[in-house]
């Protein structure tokens, strides 16, 4: 840590390097403080006058409408019900596979674990068709199964699972191998509390890329009461491209944007800390 | 309208007195596009104050759950893009509204797969006077001589026009602005006008469907269709065509003529009186008046007028909003006869759809003072009979339209020669729908 | 990624294994065979038919769908799309990851602040950030056109050039993405033994001279994994495509995947989605692969 340099006495370079990232600091938080005085602005007002969005007054009328319409809280919900339970998941069915590939060898193993990871090569995007035409012929549809299932069984998780699991020294097993204890019991008492590290990170990555997940929730969920966020919210969009509402659409994002934010800002060591530990293995 | 009003009001009353001793309702589910709008209109139930079309529909829906507290109609609000992805996607899954909102261009996709039940029955059953829809919107959800929708309206292309400025440039009076009669008097005024104003005659925005939808209008009026031998294979290198086309190339190079990057944009700026004429839609009508209002009246004397006759016959470009029924949808006799009801409101109530800019569809009411005076209209009652749909056999005019206007921007910007333009849409527009079975 | 555990390698044979131990593995590779190999296979048959998705209607075609799809103009060019937005995204993600984790990698409370606004933006979902994006990117009305007016060069509207857009959009997805790429990163340079560095100190060793002959060998393991996610990530592009542009003007932004989800889902012909489906598949098999090939290479030095 702290390797290069202290911030006092710093060489030319690493003070241009410095300003660099300052200034692209202040590119990364412009879109959104923008965002957040047009949401704090009258919808006419924006329309009437570009440049209002630079001055007073300001309102928080674009809020008090939000909460007239109820469908914001239940895309919410639905978002949070589907990343979540996804994430649990996969965490179950990477742990297990990953434990059993890097600990039980079984005949074949190397070749079933190639087997496995040729999906790597697999696009999600690249089997929606068949995948859609899956689901309809279950009548599966507009259900929270058909958007939390797809995806459980990810290559990425068994190949980061089962790297965890292998290096964890098999010693740490022995005591316990030679009192007979079953294999779940070992995995469950031992490998499973030392995988932590890389549980987090593997669910962090799952429940991210679940949560913005657009493209199958727009073709599997067409119902608006089983709409997640990001569907939801791209259905307001279409109404960007009238004069009206900009206020309102961007008091919107702000509302939508915020808990993940908050919830970040409070976990976000936990984050930083699970991707350091595992995801450079 | 005081009247009308007041009726509202007492149905309203009614309704709440009803509701306490409601038993259960019957919901009709009711897909959409139009928008959301409960933050401005949820609990809105006069129907003169919205001027749009969320508005409008959001209106006629409270109210209609308000007269009538046995049924709730639920709108499900889908966005407008992959509205009909979705919609296909519910049928396929079996989860069919009772209700839905469908052009009339779409219906033949449909249709032809079995997914809409024809209405002449229902419609009759629910008390709708089917000889009073205009002939072209009945015409174009009719196949095989069953009607498989109720039409809702005219949608047509005309010119939003600031007769202010208009008047300026000697073009007429406000209120009162002349219109071309052909393309060389069109190319005369639009000078003219820039000469007098400095400002351009026309702006159109940089929407493919929008170019696709002039370009139509451009060629009907000089009697030549978009598909001449048959419905799969479009022709758009015809002299019509090429005379169309070339009239807006020369009126942009000449600057009478210009681009907006988006619809704000235009409408802000044709607010504000950046040009003459905006081409565009009936349904901006109610929200232009609303915005010139709140920018201060830059747009003197905004009127909203048919497209202007530039090529010989008189015609214009249409599409129609229709309600159907789908298959598998309004399942019981309760659901139907709720969803029934609701049809004819809607029918009944046809005049405050034309608030948002649409024509109705009822011929008795296009002669009606209700309709008539509706302010900024100018000739509007020559529109039915000249209003010419796309031929409802095409397929898929939401993806080909596109298509076309995509290529015509890319020529009218200068990106590709008007032959290679041509020929690509050709190409796109011919290759997709010979894909189609 | 020499790392990929071989199996077998070390682990002491205490006892031989036992079928029920199967269960480890069995639900995983059910749920694989199901929902991924399966339709993988459904979709490599499906592009050899005419397919219509909502009549349930399919007839055998033969090669047709890819006779049409190579002929097919708008998918070259989401072909040429799909390429030049993975060349225009993925190295500002890498090269401005990289600098931000360097200058970042210290235990002050500024770095900690500026670390979460970097990666804070990864968090929203693609509709917030394109609500955001195409909100400043608003001709006249967005901040971008509210700045160029103000330094006088006059609004662009650049989503609605087809010279503009594309990077328009790059721009929108580095900012959205910028994230992961920092924080793997800083996770890598982390793992840098200090003392190395120390030892380059006294050696009187350069910062630069210490970055190109320490740091970034030190973690050039990182910094492949990190463009291969990244090129894997960014051949998918849908999401802020579909919401920003639609694939336009002039078709200029239109992806692969957008192209396979119109005809799919918007055209209703979902054999001719399949088709091009699979050749992303080839596409991203190649990539992949290439990538492998070159990090195991690189790694040697």
């Amino acid at each position: 840590m702290a390797a290069v340099g202290k911030s006092v006495g710093m060489p030319l370079g690493e003070r241009l390097a410095l300003i660099a990232v300052i200034l692209l600091a202040v590119l990364w938080l412009l879109p959104l403080m923008w965002v957040t005085a047009v949401s704090l602005k009258n919808n006419t007002e924006l329309v009437v006058n570009p440049g209002a969005v630079f001055t007073a007054p300001y309102t928080i009328q674009n809020y008090i409408d939000l909460t007239k319409t109820s469908a914001l809280g239940t895309w919410f919900r639905n978002s949070l019900i589907v990343s979540l339970s996804h994430t649990v998941l996969v965490l179950i069915v990477s742990c297990l596979a990953g434990y059993g590939f890097a600990r039980i060898e079984f005949p074949g193993r190397n070749a079933v674990f190639i087997f496995s990871l040729v999906g790597l090569a697999i696009p999600g995007q690249a089997i929606i068709v068949p995948l859609h035409s899956f689901f309809n012929a279950f009548d599966m549809h507009n259900t929270y199964a058909a958007l939390i299932i797809p995806g459980i069984a990810t290559p990425f998780g068994i190949f980061l699972m089962t790297a965890y699991f292998r290096a964890i020294p098999a010693e740490i097993e022995e005591a316990a191998r030679l009192d007979n204890a079953s294999r779940f019991k070992i995995f469950w008492t031992i490998a499973l509390p030392l995988a932590v590290p890389a549980m987090a990170t593997l669910g962090i990555f799952t429940f991210l890329g679940t949560w913005n997940d657009y493209l199958w929730p727009l073709i599997s969920a067409t119902r608006p009461e089983m709409y997640t966020l990001t569907v939801g919210l791209a259905a307001t969009q279409t109404n960007i491209d009238q004069s009206e509402g900009l206020g309102y659409l961007m008091a919107q994002s702000v509302f939508a944007g915020l808990p993940m934010l908050i919830l970040y800002i409070f976990f976000q060591k936990y984050v930083v800390r699970a991707v350091a530990g595992a995801a450079i293995r | 309208m005081k009247r009308l009003k007041a009726l509202t009001m007492l149905g309203i009353v009614a309704g709440l007195l009803a509701t306490t001793g409601a038993q259960a309702q019957t919901e009709v589910r009711f897909a959409r596009f139009f928008g959301a709008c409960e933050a401005d209109f949820g609990t809105n139930l006069d129907p003169a104050l919205p001027s749009n079309e969320c508005g409008v529909i959001t209106t006629l829906t409270n109210i209609f759950n308000a007269e009538n507290p046995d049924i709730k109609v639920v709108p499900e609000i889908v966005e407008w893009g992959p509205y009909y992805e979705q919609l296909a996607g519910r049928i396929a899954t079996g989860d069919v509204p009772d209700i839905s909102v469908m052009h009339g261009d779409m219906l033949i996709n449909f249709v032809n797969r079995g997914l809409i039940e024809p209405l002449d029955a229902a419609l009759e059953e629910a008390g709708i006077d089917v000889n009073d829809i205009a002939e072209g919107p009945r015409e174009n959800v009719t196949v095989d001589g069953q009607i498989y929708a109720l039409p809702q309206d005219f949608v047509t292309w005309l010119w939003h026009t600031n007769s202010g400025l208009m008047a300026e440039a000697g073009l007429g009076e406000v209120n009162a602005p002349i219109y071309p009669t052909s393309a060389d008097e069109m190319l005369a005024q639009a000078r003219q006008f820039k000469e007098a104003t400095g400002k351009p005659y026309l702006a159109l925005t940089l929407d493919p469907t929008s170019a696709a939808r002039t370009l139509y209008t451009l060629m009907l009026q000089n009697g030549t269709p978009l598909f001449p031998e048959s419905t799969k294979v479009i022709d758009l290198h015809s002299d019509a065509a090429k005379a169309a086309i070339t009239l807006l190339k020369d009126m942009i190079d000449e600057g009478l003529l210009v681009f907006k990057p988006d619809w704000a944009t235009a409408f802000t700026d044709f607010s504000g009186g950046a040009s003459g004429n905006m081409l565009g839609g009936t349904w901006q009508i109610g929200d232009l008046v609303r915005l010139s209002e709140q920018t201060g009246g830059q747009l003197d004397g905004y009127v909203a007028h048919p497209f202007p006759t530039v090529f010989g016959e008189p015609a214009v470009w249409t599409s129609s909003h229709s309600w159907v029924m789908l298959k598998g949808g309004a399942g019981s006799p309760e659901k139907r006869a709720a969803s029934l009801k609701f049809l004819k409101f809607l029918f009944d109530h046809n005049i405050h759809w034309a608030r948002t800019g649409h024509l109705p569809m009822r011929t008795s009411l296009m002669t009606s003072p209700e309709f008539t005076s509706m302010p900024y209209r100018l000739d509007f009652a020559s529109v039915p009979p000249i209003a010419q749909h796309i031929p409802k056999d095409v397929l898929q005019q939401r993806i080909i339209m596109p298509f076309i206007g995509e290529e015509l921007l890319a020529i009218f910007q200068g990106q590709k020669s008007m032959d290679d333009g041509i020929a690509a849409a050709e190409e796109r527009v011919n290759t997709y729908l010979a894909r189609l079975r | 990624m020499s790392d990929t555990p071989r199996a077998g390698a070390r682990v002491p044979k205490l006892r031989t294994w036992h079928w029920p131990e199967l269960l480890f593995i069995a639900p995983f590779l059910i749920l694989y065979v199901t929902f991924l190999l399966f339709p993988m296979a459904w979709g490599f048959w499906m592009s050899f038919n005419y397919y219509d998705l909502f009549a349930g209607f399919s007839e055998y075609i033969g090669l047709e769908n890819y006779q049409q799809l190579f002929s097919d103009q708008i998918y070259r060019r989401a072909v040429i799309n799909t390429f030049l937005f993975v060349a225009i995204t993925v190295p500002p993600l890498v090269v401005l990851g990289l600098l931000i984790a360097l200058v970042l990698n210290r235990q002050t409370w500024w770095s900690a602040v500026l670390r979460t606004l970097f990666f804070g933006s990864t968090v929203l979902s693609v509709t917030i950030v394109t609500l955001i994006w195409r909100g400043v990117y608003l001709p006249q009305k967005g901040l971008l056109d509210n700045f160029l007016n103000a330094v006088g060069i006059g609004g662009i509207g650049i989503l609605q050039d087809p010279n503009l857009a594309l990077i328009g959009i790059a721009i929108t997805t580095v900012w959205w993405g910028i994230g992961l790429p920092m924080v793997l990163f800083l996770a890598a340079l982390q793992q840098v033994p200090g003392e190395i560095y120390e030892a380059a100190k006294l050696d009187n060793a350069s910062p630069w001279q210490t970055l190109w002959s320490i740091t970034i060998p030190s973690i050039w393991r990182t910094v492949v994994l990190v463009i291969i996610i990244q090129i894997i990530a960014h051949f998918q592009v849908f999401g802020q495509i579909n919401l920003m542009t639609g694939g336009g003007p002039n078709n200029s932004t239109r992806s692969m995947v957008q192209f396979i989800y119109e005809s799919g889902f918007r055209q209703w012909t979902a054999g001719f989605a399949s088709a091009a489906a699979q050749v992303l598949f080839v596409i991203m098999v190649i990539a992949a692969g290439l990538q492998f090939w070159a990090s195991r290479r690189k790694q040697e030095f």
